[in-house]
């Protein structure tokens, strides 16, 4: 039968019993033959596939209406002899004589494929194919306890003769599906019916699949398919899209994109693919994955363990931990090498770009930042006013012009866009969603703006928190917001845009708002404040950034927004950030972050206070002016304060905040600086402004640690020392809610610069 | 002799063109989805390789547009594919794929493919 024709079969066909389904077997199988073989002609191709096809459905049961698709298969053989016969009447083609009558060629001058043989392996070419067999590349590793067992199966070799051009397109490819997946599986999240973002994911992972199999990756191949398989199940409503298979399939994202890490830094450097940690346990559960059984429960585990980190590593380690300890918990030293040795050289797989360590790079920008200001000490220098030699003055000039070009490209090395920070929280929002029972949109704008690459990296940190934070307490649960008439699902908006030089991040959330009075009772409790009196809001809110403000005891009504803001304020102010909170109950709290541009250099305007110079961040710092008597007054409560166009500001004298001598005692001979937003404007008392300098802002170091009110120090034109004013703190300071100690520690650092 | 190449990964359509380099065809035309293809395709495409699972219009989803004008119904398709399944070759068969092969291929046995295809594709 295995030398069958298509007319052959056609007859056959005629004195078949449609019930027997060894018979049918034996002509589907004939059939499959004939088009695999491509030994009819291409225009009856497409019939005798669908014959096949339809006699497959007939075989397996899976035809409704046996009798009737029978019928159709015989049709459709019919069409298929009818447009054989024509295409051997236009022309001859070499492989097509089984096509022709039965007297024109004989049959066994074309054999074809004896039926038995699989059809598929005959056909396919007995190629490499680590895909098809994934279960023998892993499962054959025997999870034997010695060390060279283990060695083999943390490592794989990068093969030989990889193409590290291809290589570097494969990477970038992949990562980019990766992302595109992780974005559209939080879409499933959402939407668990989205067939299109399905679709998306299961591409990421065929594309993967079928790209690393060229590459003899097979440990990405082998994995790549598993969550493809996976994704196909989805997709063909064999499994639902469960909470159990969206965390696997986080989960193999995650994997995937750690894979091809260890992969890149292995074309980079050693050669040596480190299979991170978790591999085989989620390759494993990939495998057996089933919504019913106990390893959707791990998953499940897994997730409620869990911290909402991002890091891939981590998750994969937290698999390995939840999951079969038998499993043998595997140590990263190995990848953590590989990954040191991939650092050491620059990446050699792209050609537009090289990798330079951040830490070089911020020597630069500081040198830069120096030479900058050695250069303004030399133009500076009055023996330049005074001298003759214009040659030389023109000189220094054009070495200036030279050296400010220097810095604005040094800076711009180490601009990145706010996406990948970003990015990352979009996971957070939905990780923190997940666990606590929310449903919350979470929009993304602005995150093409640019900004310092060490902004950027300091910043993630607190927006995780902050972001942590508006979801599970800013954002009411969908019963309550139901019940106050919102709709179900939370919005969570996270934007950044340019302002005045500035950076501006803003969080908003549309949930429960902060609580004025359960924060005036929390701050009156734990000593921070004796009464709200004269306090605004804004001032209010506030508090919850104070040191020791509590983290634990309800404020929002489920665990406390204060979890950490401390924190999350000093961080931001180590990078210079101010950061503002305005809230209205049950409508809703935004966070504004205002950022610099970037951290390196920080224009400031130099004061004078006594003999001590300060240096205040322009950024801070609104108008200043000479007052006139009428605009002085004293206001019970707020102390002494200045009116200025119809507003009243409090006057804060630097010279009694630092404790520094000799300096103008009245506002009407020295200046009043307005600094700080809103309600917290203060006017700050100094002697005269000097004027406005570049500074490249050094911390006080260890000796002196954190000085209230001083956020660090600045080698100024002339080569003294001046301290740079937090104005943030120095505000607080002078409104009574600051630490008392402000004076010791803005005395010591005098002195220590002084000395 | 021109080959049409269709597959949404850059990577994977490089891989192709490589192959196809080096077993002598230098002619390549490149599309990244099944609508691109269609757009692309004319007279001159002697040859069509094609994965099959595509955004906007897959590879079986193109072949069976392909095969209804007039100036593609005769030109051979060969659909790179990661599935061997029997049943799913038959349907793009059926949708007028002509040869399937698996991922990951040699050039050689692309080459094969594609000789065993063109005696058809001179009819």
């Amino acid at each position: 039968m295995s030398n069958l024709t298509l007319d052959d079969a056609a007859t056959l066909l005629l004195q078949l019993d449609a019930g027997d389904t060894e018979d049918l077997s034996r002509l589907r199988e004939a059939l499959t033959t004939l088009v695999f073989e491509n030994t009819v002609p291409m225009t009856a191709q497409p019939h005798v596939a669908r014959a096949a096809r339809l006699l497959g459905t007939i075989i397996d049961g899976s035809a409704e209406d046996a009798s009737g698709v029978f019928t159709d298969v015989s049709r459709t053989l019919e069409a298929a002899v009818s447009a054989a016969d024509s295409a051997s009447f236009a022309a001859t083609p070499k492989r097509d004589e089984s096509a022709k009558k039965r007297g024109a060629a004989p049959v066994a001058s074309q054999p074809v494929a004896a039926v038995a043989e699989p059809i598929v392996a005959a056909v396919a070419e007995p190629v490499a194919a680590p895909v098809a067999e994934p279960d023998s590349a892993i499962i054959a590793e025997p999870a034997v306890d010695t060390t060279a067992a283990q060695n083999d199966e943390l490592i794989e070799e990068l093969p030989s003769d990889t193409d590290l051009d291809l290589l570097g397109d494969f990477l970038t490819e992949s990562n980019e599906c990766l992302v595109g997946a992780e974005a559209a599986l939080l879409e499933l999240e959402a939407n668990p019916a989205h067939e299109e973002a399905v679709n998306t994911v299961f591409r990421a992972f065929h594309t993967v699949k079928g790209t690393s199999a060229f590459l003899g990756l097979s440990r990405v191949a082998a994995f790549a398919h598993e969550a493809e398989s996976l994704l196909s199940r989805v997709r063909d409503k064999e499994i639902a899209y469960t909470q159990a298979c969206a965390e696997l399939s986080l989960a193999s994202a995650d994997m995937l994109k750690a894979l091809l890490g260890e992969v890149k830094d292995a074309a980079a450097g050693s050669g040596r693919i480190a299979i991170p940690a978790g591999y085989d346990v989620l390759l494993q559960a990939l495998i057996s994955y089933d919504p019913a059984a106990p390893t959707a429960q791990a998953v499940a585990a897994v997730r409620a363990h869990a911290a909402p980190d991002i890091a891939p590593r981590t998750v994969a380690a937290e698999i390995v931990d939840a999951a079969d300890a038998a499993a043998a918990p595997r140590s990263t030293t190995p990848s953590a090498a590989a990954e040191q040795s991939g650092r050491r050289r620059t990446d050699s797989t792209s050609d537009a770009t090289i990798r330079v360590r951040t830490d070089r790079l911020d020597r630069l920008i500081d040198m830069v930042g120096e030479l900058v200001i050695a250069q303004s000490m030399i133009s500076g220098d009055d023996e330049l006013d005074r001298t003759k030699q214009h040659e030389l003055v023109r000189k220094v000039t054009h070495a200036g012009k030279i050296v400010r070009e220097l810095q604005d490209l040094s800076m711009s090395m180490r601009m990145v866009e706010l996406r990948p920070t970003f990015q990352k929280l979009t996971r957070v929002v939905r990780d923190t969603a997940v666990k606590a029972g929310k449903e919350v949109a979470f929009t993304v704008l602005g995150d093409d703006v640019e900004i310092d690459r060490q902004l950027a990296d300091l910043l993630g940190d607190p927006l995780v928190h902050m972001v942590r934070n508006a979801v599970d307490h800013g954002v009411e649960g969908p019963a309550e917001r139901e019940a106050n008439g919102k709709p179900r699902t939370g919005s969570v908006r996270l934007q950044a845009y340019h302002a005045s030089g500035n950076v501006v991040v803003e969080l908003v959330d549309d949930g429960r708002g902060l609580h004025r009075e359960k924060i005036v009772a929390k701050a009156i409790e734990k000593g921070l404040i004796e009464t709200d009196k004269g306090m605004s809001d804004s001032e209010v809110f506030n508090l919850i950034f104070a040191p020791g403000f509590s983290t634990a005891e309800k404020i929002t009504d489920i665990s406390g927004r204060g979890v950490g803001m401390d924190v999350v304020r000093r961080n931001l102010e180590a990078i210079r950030g101010r950061i503002d909170i305005s809230s209205a109950p049950g409508k809703g709290t935004t966070f504004a972050i205002r950022l610099p541009l970037t951290l390196a250099v920080t224009d400031g305007m130099l004061v004078r206070v006594g003999q001590e110079r300060f240096v205040v961040p322009t950024t801070h710092i609104h108008m200043s002016f000479r007052p006139e008597p009428s605009m002085l007054s004293t206001v019970v409560g707020r102390g002494e304060v200045v009116l200025l166009r119809g507003e009243l500001m409090p006057i804060a004298r630097l010279h009694t905040l630092f404790d520094v001598p000799d300096a103008v005692q009245s506002p009407l001979e020295g200046l009043l600086m307005i600094v700080g937003e809103a309600e917290r404007r203060t006017a700050l008392l100094v002697d005269e402004l000097l004027g406005q300098q570049q500074v490249v802002a050094k911390t006080l170091g260890d000796a002196l640690g954190k000085v209230p009110g001083i956020s660090g120090g600045a080698i100024l034109g002339d080569g003294r020392v001046g301290l740079i004013l937090d104005v943030t703190e120095t505000v607080a300071l002078a409104q009574g809610h600051g630490p008392t100690h402000v004076r010791h520690g803005a005395e010591r650092a005098r002195h220590v610069y002084a000395a | 002799m021109k080959f049409l190449v269709v597959d949404d990964s850059a990577t994977m359509r490089r891989i192709v063109v490589n192959s196809l380099q080096r077993i002598g065809f230098t002619d390549t035309v490149e599309a990244g989805d099944g609508q691109e293809a269609l757009a692309r395709f004319d007279a001159s495409i002697s040859f069509v390789i094609t994965d099959w699972n595509m955004p906007n219009m897959s590879g079986t989803d193109f072949t069976r547009a392909l095969r209804a004008r007039p100036d593609g119904a005769n030109v051979p398709v060969l659909m790179v594919t990661a599935r061997s399944v029997k049943e799913d070759i038959l349907t793009a068969m059926e949708a007028g794929v002509n040869n399937y092969i698996v991922k990951p291929f040699t050039p050689q046995v692309l080459k094969e493919k594609i000789d065993a295809l063109l005696p058809a594709a001179a009819a």
